[in-house]
């Protein structure tokens, strides 16, 4: 099992558009995904039903003595389950013990490996500070969204060091890559930020696939689906998270990992 | 070339992805030793010659391993009063002193994170009420002098007791057993810092003694030097009594404190998970301290024996033909007991390290 989470230091980039859609594109790859949301506000939840905000999830599990499949929601598609981020209100009025936050999200994994789960991809709060501080350093690997925007942009040097500074504390979490989002391919400045990005960051650092900037993706939020659910047959767009999953595999190794289980089998015999 | 917008030097963006492209350093095998076998003295690693330059070491170990905890405490959730951050501020700048002075020697490895995830099955015994609890750090901070010994079963009380090796002087006060073993046989008492019990004619005539009747004592004189060396001894006097070849001494959690790091991966491995699997089953759950036997090709046989000491469990694993006499099992723990609990007792520690450091 690979754990994997979503950082950046700006708000607003779309990491809960991307880990939606990106669990689903695993999932329908054939990957037992648990997509975890350690948002405070819940964007997940927010994203997929309304009744997701009055469950119990991530916070009540990391504050109280949960057994995981009782705060684990089941979706339509088997593969794929989620753990919304629960009351954290009332987890922060009965008061967090700060300091049992690693020894909890370990805890998560560990029973999320148990339960199956090949990927546990965790969407976090904007920042780096807090418990995103924690669960980026429990995670095998982060991924950051990049906005293609030059504010944005310039807080990637803050962003890589806050990562280095984490694996020099013994953090194994290690970068998958840097996804550019919300791509405005009629906007110069937003192209060139990319190229820029792309010039200067080793190639081996950069997702190849980018996430443009789509009205479907509102869309999708709007109608609390990913956006491969939008219509019966899926838009061109929802290929652009197939694409990100296949990177995603080969990045961290989850690909090799399953060839090792799945034979190949002929078309026709 | 057109303005930049991302206002990002490309110098800089090169170092940091330098830093984050760097695959983790390995620790160097007396780093690895640091923290898993200090001793109450805190000289753990002066006595294994890490030079001052090598690696920090803070002036109070305890507040520097609570630092994490602390850190990721007051950072996370709670508010704090002024007096409790202030406090903290201090604590959270010894930490980043402290982690940038050791942070290239304890990033992980792939070794670490075998060892990571053997721990995590261990815990996941715990958990499921299959594997008793225990505490390390309270086994490593206990004085051997007010420690009783819970496994006295292990050490066979009515067996016989040659000169130059009481089997409970493994278990005395540290200063206790010196006297007793320089009286019993003042020659096999070897000096600080050699390794002269391999070469002694005594350990031979006991090693073939032991292959004859199986009951005579090894008479392992364990050297007042570092733990380094002392284990070192120990490893050679295994060797020269036993034959056992490179052999690897490792703490509960896995981590190795002698032994050839170049081949201890698969041995570790493979003794890691023996002992899970012996955890989880029945004998495992009796509590009792069983040598591991796991035949691991035609011919060799991976040998674990776990030691209960004065800084925890510790484990003698090599690999032989065949299995190993019950008697020579007991001797090899009464001999690690010996070499691990004896004080180290530098000749001139005071004048090295200003005295205090010993008390």
């Amino acid at each position: 099992m690979i754990a994997v989470a979503t950082a950046s230091q700006k708000g607003g980039v779309g990491k809960t558009t991307l880990c939606v859609n990106l669990a689903y594109s695993l999932a329908k790859r054939g990957w037992n995904t648990l997509l975890v949301d350690t948002d405070p506000q819940g964007a997940v939840g927010l994203s997929l039903a309304r009744s997701t905000r009055e469950k119990r999830g991530f916070y009540d599990f990391i504050t109280s003595a949960l057994d995981l499949a009782d705060v684990v929601l089941p979706t339509r598609l088997p593969e794929l389950s989620i753990l919304p981020a629960g009351q954290y209100d009332a987890c922060m009025r009965h008061g967090l013990v700060a300091a049992d936050a690693p020894a909890r999200i370990r805890d998560l994994l560990r029973a999320a490996e148990l339960r199956g789960h090949d990927c546990v991809l965790m969407d976090t709060a904007a920042g780096l500070g807090g418990l995103t501080e924690t669960v980026v350093k429990a995670c095998d690997y982060v991924v950051i969204p990049q906005q293609a925007e030059p504010l944005a942009a310039r807080s990637i040097p803050h962003m890589l060091e806050t990562l280095a500074r984490f694996r020099a504390e013994g953090a194994p979490v290690k970068v998958a890559a840097i996804l550019l989002t919300m791509v405005m391919g009629d906007q110069e400045m937003s192209l060139r930020v990319a190229r820029e990005l792309r010039q200067m960051l080793p190639a081996e650092l950069m997702f190849k696939q980018s996430v443009p900037r789509m009205a479907s993706f509102l869309e999708a939020s709007a109608r609390g689906v990913p956006v491969a659910l939008l219509k019966h047959n899926p838009p061109p767009e929802a290929l652009i998270f197939d694409q990100i999953a296949a990177e995603l595999e080969e990045r961290t190794g989850l690909q090799r990992e399953g060839e090792t289980h799945h034979a190949h089998a002929s078309l026709l015999d | 070339m057109p303005m930049q917008v991302s206002w990002i030097e490309p110098d800089n963006l090169r170092d940091l992805v330098g830093r984050l492209q760097d695959p983790a350093r390995r620790a160097s095998a007396s780093a690895v030793e640091l923290h898993t076998l200090p001793d109450e003295t805190g000289l753990g690693a002066r006595e294994l010659g890490i030079e001052d330059g090598d690696l920090w070491l803070p002036d109070d170990p305890a507040s520097a391993l609570a630092v994490p905890s602390v850190r990721g405490g007051d950072r996370l959730f709670d508010p704090q009063s002024a007096a409790e951050a202030a406090h903290d501020v201090v604590i959270e700048e010894s930490a980043e002193v402290f982690e940038e002075a050791r942070g290239p020697a304890v990033q992980g490895t792939e070794l670490d994170l075998i060892r990571e995830k053997l721990r995590a099955i261990r815990e996941r015994a715990m958990g499921a009420g299959l594997l008793a609890h225990t505490n390390a750090a309270e086994a490593v901070v206990e004085s051997p002098a007010a420690r009783t010994v819970a496994d006295e079963g292990l050490r066979a009380p009515s067996a016989p007791s040659a000169p130059g090796f009481a089997a409970d002087a493994s278990v005395a006060p540290a200063g206790a057993q010196e006297p007793a073993a320089a009286a019993a046989d003042p020659g096999a008492q070897a000096p600080p810092h050699s390794l002269l019990p391999v070469q002694s004619p005594f350990a031979i005539a006991a090693s073939e003694a032991v292959q004859a009747s199986g009951a005579a004592d090894p008479g392992f004189p364990a050297p007042q030097g570092a733990i380094a060396e002392r284990l070192e001894a120990f490893a050679a006097w295994a060797d020269g009594r036993f034959f056992l070849g490179d052999l690897l001494v490792v703490d509960d959690h896995g981590d190795i404190l002698w032994g050839d790091h170049a081949h201890a991966g698969l041995v570790l491995s493979a003794m890691m998970a023996c002992k899970a699997a012996l955890r989880s089953s029945a004998l495992g759950a009796a509590g009792g301290a069983t040598v591991i036997e796991q035949p691991i090709s035609a011919t060799r046989m991976l040998i674990v024996i776990p030691c209960e000491t004065g800084y925890g469990t510790l484990s003698i694993a090599f690999t032989r033909d065949g299995a190993l006499p019950a008697e020579a099992v007991r001797f090899l723990r009464e001999a690690l007991i010996a070499a691990v609990e004896t004080r180290p007792v530098v000749p001139d520690e005071k004048a090295r390290y200003g005295g205090s450091a010993v008390e």
